[in-house]
């Protein structure tokens, strides 16, 4: 299996490490203000009943591009380390490790 | 002048429900007036009343120093619905003719910027068998990319109970009324035929649905709603989950197969065809003398005292049975001929209880009592012999619901009793004729008394006086 890009930034030279993340968050700046820029209002002001967030995700799924992009965003980790294509986020372990030393 | 808040009237803060010398206002709170002030200017109101959708509704001038209407800012008269029911009492058909009544009024709202704050299927009333929509506070104005607010609910107060009878096979109604929100995806899920899980509309509306609202995934998911928000649901996409909501509904069906007891009763009973005209005429002679607004028929069948009373004069009849077919049947006549019958599911041993908040959110039979008439036909065998409530306590309960009344005594020798004794012990020294008509005469006024032909039935007209 070809390595993919996360994992060559896991294992190389912290220079290219830090400019993938760069990429990574100009990609999702990039992403928020495209969305941002629709000029919503951020939630509705006569909601007496509670939507739920369940079903809030599920009708950003069913109904929208935008929304459905949002969520795979937010679950693309978790479905990148359950296909394989991304190990599981060793950052964690490194801050816990940090700490105690 | 007193006025009663409606029990159920308080999750909503834009206004309430009061009850007034019979009439039911509406007192609009300044959250609510100023979208029902758009509803009305915007011609929704009006539009959803003339097309029989939206409970009639007129605009009142508010008293001023009213202390029941404080806060009003709008004071509504709605027409008085001749019965409330709620939604575990209503048969497949009726909660699917809600269903697609609740999906209709948001589309027609929709298309004139409106959007409903809830999907609450006790916002849905039945005038006979024809579904009607009572909160006109529900109209809010639609902000483009608004979620649908009310779409779990929908899901948990109409799709998932029709799915449950209609895919499972399972009957809605106890489940409904246990849990009188509704009934979750995640519960649901788990009745579902494999076959059925695996069309992709189960998966999109239920297993994906039941999933998304677990509590990890709505957990690791809450630093998605803000940007969820803005990004909005386009105006397209929910017309289109609304009108695949539809589609869908529009489909399901039930049916009793040989499920059902009494459905075909009619066409098989064990007493005579004389018998029977003999009865008819009684009945009818009772509801042309008493004329009642509103008729109970316990033990209603599939209709046919229901429908005979309101031919010979009752205004609206209310019909109670346990058996789904029966009463699945009855529904389908009196849509059929837009009757002002609406029949309910209800067992007489285990009538609708009051519950909800403080047990008075959803009134039971007795807190909806009393009806202006009762008919009792062919039910105190049923209730003493198979059910040994002792013939005192029914006297009572009967006229508890209902000042007067036509109840039918079925003796021993007849086959219908002979065959549910059959295969028990005679336990009943007391069931008998003599007895009941004595109990019936201490606290009722026996009007008229006949012996059916046969010989084995008797039929009596009694007045209670003033309801109990």
């Amino acid at each position: 299996m070809t390595p993919s890009v996360d994992d060559k930034c896991a294992h190389v030279a912290p220079t290219r490490a830090a400019k993938s993340m760069r990429w990574r968050r100009v990609r999702q700046a990039a992403a928020m203000s495209a969305l941002l820029s629709l000029g919503l209002p951020i939630a509705p002001a006569h909601a007496y009943l509670d939507p739920g967030t369940g079903s809030i995700l599920l009708q950003a799924l069913l109904g929208g591009a935008a929304g459905a992009a949002v969520i795979a965003r937010l679950y693309w980790h978790k479905i990148a380390t359950a296909l394989g294509i991304k190990r599981k986020s060793p950052e964690p372990k490194d801050e816990v490790s940090a700490r105690n030393g | 002048m007193s006025a009663q808040v409606d029990y159920a009237s308080f999750r909503d803060p834009s206004g309430y429900v009061l009850h007034r010398e019979g009439r039911v206002l509406r007192a609009v709170t300044s959250r609510g007036a100023p979208d029902y002030a758009a509803a009305e200017e915007g011609g929704l109101i009006a539009e959803l009343i003339e097309r029989g959708w939206l409970v009639a509704t007129k605009r009142l001038e508010a008293p001023a120093n009213d202390p029941a209407l404080g806060d009003a800012i709008i004071l509504l008269e709605h027409e008085r619905l001749p019965f409330i029911s709620y939604p575990y009492e209503w048969t497949f058909s009726a909660l699917r003719a809600a269903a697609l009544l609740q999906l209709d009024v948001h589309l027609a709202a929709l298309a004139r910027g409106f959007t409903l704050s809830d999907s609450t299927a006790y916002n849905v009333q039945f005038r006979g068998a024809s579904p009607i929509f009572i909160d006109v506070l529900s109209f809010r104005r639609y902000r483009d990319g608004a979620y649908w607010d009310g779409y779990r609910q929908f899901c948990q107060q109409f799709l998932n109970p029709l799915l449950l009878q209609a895919y499972a096979g399972i009957p809605f109604n106890p489940w409904y009324r246990g849990a009188i929100n509704g009934i979750a995806a995640a519960e649901l899920r788990p009745t579902l035929p494999l076959r059925r899980q695996l069309s992709l509309r189960v998966v999109k509306h239920v297993t994906l649905n039941a999933a998304l609202s677990a509590k990890t995934a709505a957990t690791s998911a809450e630093k998605a709603i803000p940007t969820l928000l803005r990004a909005g649901l386009p105006l397209a996409a929910l017309r289109n989950l609304i009108g695949s909501l539809r589609a869908w509904i529009a489909e399901l069906s039930w049916s009793a197969g040989g499920a059902s007891t009494w459905s075909d009763y009619e066409a098989t009973r064990l007493y005579l065809d004389e018998a029977l005209a003999a009865k008819q005429a009684f009945v009818r002679d009772f509801v042309a003398a008493t004329r009642p607004r509103l008729l109970w028929d316990l033990g209603c069948n599939a209709g046919e005292f229901a429908f005979l009373a309101h031919d010979a004069g009752a205004a609206y009849v209310v019909g109670w049975d346990s058996d789904r077919g029966a009463i699945e049947e009855c529904f389908a006549r009196a849509a059929r001929g837009g009757r002002p019958v609406t029949p309910l599911i209800g067992d007489l041993m285990n009538p609708s209880p009051s519950q909800g908040w403080a047990e008075r959110e959803r009134g039971g039979w007795r807190a909806r009592a009393p009806a202006d008439a009762a008919l009792a036909l062919a039910i105190v065998h049923h209730l003493a012999i198979a059910n040994n409530v002792p013939l005192a306590a029914i006297v009572d309960w009967l006229l508890s619901l209902a000042p007067c009344g036509v109840v039918e005594f079925v003796s021993k020798e007849d086959p219908q009793v002979r065959r549910m004794l059959s295969a028990r012990e005679d336990i009943f020294p007391d069931y008998a004729l003599a007895p009941f008509h004595d109990l019936l005469a201490r606290k009722a006024r026996i009007v008229r008394f006949a012996e059916l032909p046969g010989g084995t039935r008797h039929i009596f007209w009694y007045d209670g006086g003033r309801s109990q």
